[in-house]
Formats: structure tokens, sequence, C-alpha cells
């Protein structure tokens, strides 16, 4: 099978053999979502140009933020209408395949892991719980329980001014590690009540190593409620101290299909 | 065009900022997943990784105008 050496194929989700491809513009604007075949599945996918992608290419956009975040936006609307059709697998935000041979290639090469993923996805989405704080509210709340942080801060008040600088580095650092010792907690009390649901938990890191929680869960308003009244609960007790929980959703299964092909994934 | 993403329900809506930092930062993808399965093919990929650190400027920006909401 041969295609343009300038184009590629954009995917944006596996779904049932058969599956029509949604109504909706595509990633670009202009463009159609196609939904084609691939051995046991369909692919929702369009036609793009490559070197609006590829890292290689001077004319490559990816580095434009605005385009990128339309790109998502549009990658997003499709997954969702997808989502709504029937169970729908999403691929990566910015999964391209150079020919539709390779890209029977990958999909043949793990039908069953693809086929489970799919089956385990129908009729349910997923939620994302993230940590928000409070930077004023949380310091206060510390210095008032944590009784190193506590000791320092009383010790700075009487202090003159060399001794308040000296001590101002030790305040840093023991505010820190409370606040990494209040955070560890947090988890620790979020994956325990987590644990105890029927949702299978996928825990992600931002970079400073602050976690969130995706799982996916029955695509109805029942489980919505249940949810959300979980997650409200969790995050009265967390009120005090600054922090709060932030649900967001219902997504797509972005971080499951991500739990599924991870290890798959290397690093380029 | 950003006020009101859809979400895979059927009345909630998200932000950009919030689909932003789970289509990149919740490491949907890392330098495009696929390239990485079949390795040594011709495949083209998307560098997304230089954008990590823009998705939290981008949250400090107006980037997601008044009437976008999220649970």
């Amino acid at each position: 099978m041969s295609e343009p050496e300038n184009l590629a194929y954009y995917i944006y989700a596996l779904v049932e053999a058969g599956s029509a491809a949604p109504v909706v513009e595509g990633v670009l604007q202009n463009t159609q979502v196609d939904s084609v075949p691939v051995g046991a599945f369909n692919v929702l996918t369009s036609l793009v140009p490559r070197s609006l992608f590829d890292r290689a290419h001077e004319a490559r956009k990816t580095s434009d933020l605005a385009w990128m975040a339309e790109r998502a936006a549009a990658h997003h609307r499709v997954t969702c209408m997808a989502v709504r059709e029937g169970p729908c697998l999403p691929l990566a935000f910015g999964t391209l395949f150079s020919s539709q041979s390779l890209l029977a290639a990958w999909v043949h090469s793990k039908t069953e892991k693809l086929i489970s993923a799919l089956k385990q996805i129908q009729g349910k989405v997923e939620w994302c719980v993230s940590i928000e704080e409070n930077e004023g509210q949380l310091n206060t709340w510390l210095e008032l329980n944590d009784l190193e942080l506590q000791r320092l801060v009383g010790n700075a008040a009487d202090a003159g001014v060399g001794t308040v600088f000296l001590l101002s580095k030790l305040i840093d650092k023991a505010r820190t590690m409370a606040r990494t010792k209040h955070f560890k907690l947090i988890e620790t009390k979020i994956n325990d009540r987590l644990g105890l649901t029927e949702w299978p938990v996928i825990v992600e890191r931002r970079r400073d190593g602050v976690p969130s929680w995706s799982f996916v869960a029955a695509q109805s308003s029942g489980s919505q409620e249940l949810i959300l009244s979980t997650i409200s609960a969790l995050g009265f007790d967390l009120g005090p101290s600054g922090v709060s929980l932030r649900v967001t959703g219902p997504w797509p299964g972005y971080a499951f299909a991500q739990s599924v092909l991870r290890e798959e994934t290397q690093h380029v | 065009m950003f006020e009101h993403l859809p979400t895979a329900g059927s009345t909630e809506t998200v932000s950009l900022v919030d689909l932003l930092d789970r289509l990149l930062h919740a490491g949907v993808v890392a330098d495009g997943q696929i390239v990485l399965t079949v390795a040594g093919v011709d495949l083209v990929y998307l560098g997304i990784r230089a954008l990590l650190s823009s998705v939290e400027t981008a949250s400090r920006m107006t980037l997601v105008p008044s009437g976008a909401s999220s649970r």
C-alpha cells in the first residue's frame, strides 16, 4: 500500500469494527474524520500533511502553543463524539502513522490487548481527581500543626535580625518537609479511599511529584453522583489545611488507554 | 472556540487548560507512543515534550474565557 509521502494518518481512537466515523471536524480545519477498518477494529483517522507535525520538518507547528491547543481541542471533540457512540480507546494526542500498512502492523501486533481494553472501557468514562492548594492557607496551617515548624517560627519571633535570617533558612526547609509530609498523608488517605471502590485507579504525578488520580467508572448519572460525593467527602477534611480536591470529567479513557499501552511505550 | 469544550458526558464541559493538562501532562502522549511500539520504522511524531512547561504558563494566561467551566 502506498501513500503520498507528504501525508500521514492522524489517529484518534480505536473503535468497534463497523463503527461509523463521528461527523465532526478533524484535528485540522476542514479535514474529515474517517473510520477505517483495521483488523478487528475500526480506526478513526484523518489524513494530514506530515510537515505540520514532523519535528524534523521546518514547517512544523508543534511549538506553537495556540495552534497545538486548537489541535488538542479538535482531537478531544472527536474522541468525545466517539465515546458517545460506543466503546472507544483513545490513542495519544499526536499519534501519526506514515502508512496504513504500518498502522495495521501495529494493531495486529497487539490485537488481544486492544480487544480486552476496548471491552473494559465499554460503557465507561474516565474521571480525574487532582490536588489544589491555597499556598497561604496551607503555610499557616503547617505552622500551626507541624511541631518543628512551629518551634522554629516561635524562635524567630523572639530573635534578633541576624538570627532571624539564619532561622528563615531552617523555616523554609522545615516548611518544605512539613508540606511533603502532609501531602504524603493526603495521598495515602485518597489511595485508601479510592482503593475501596470498584474503580481501577491510575495514579499519575506532576513534575513536582504531586499526584493525581484517574479512574474509569460507569457512564451513568448514578455513578457520577457517587464519584462526586466520594471526592467531596474526601476533600471536606482537607479544607482547613488549604488543600482541596478537584474533579474533572467525564473524559474519554485517556489515562486508561495510556496505562494499557504503557508497557509498549519508550521515550525517544 | 474554547468556551465549551465537551466531555464524554452529555452536558458537562471542561476548560482548555484542563484539556491540555489531560492530553499533555497526563502523559497520554510521550513523543508519540506509537513510534516506540514499532521501533525502527518510519513514523511521524510530535515533539510535545517541549510544550509541557508551556501548559503551566497557559494556565496563568487567560486562555480560558470565563464561560468555560469544569466540575
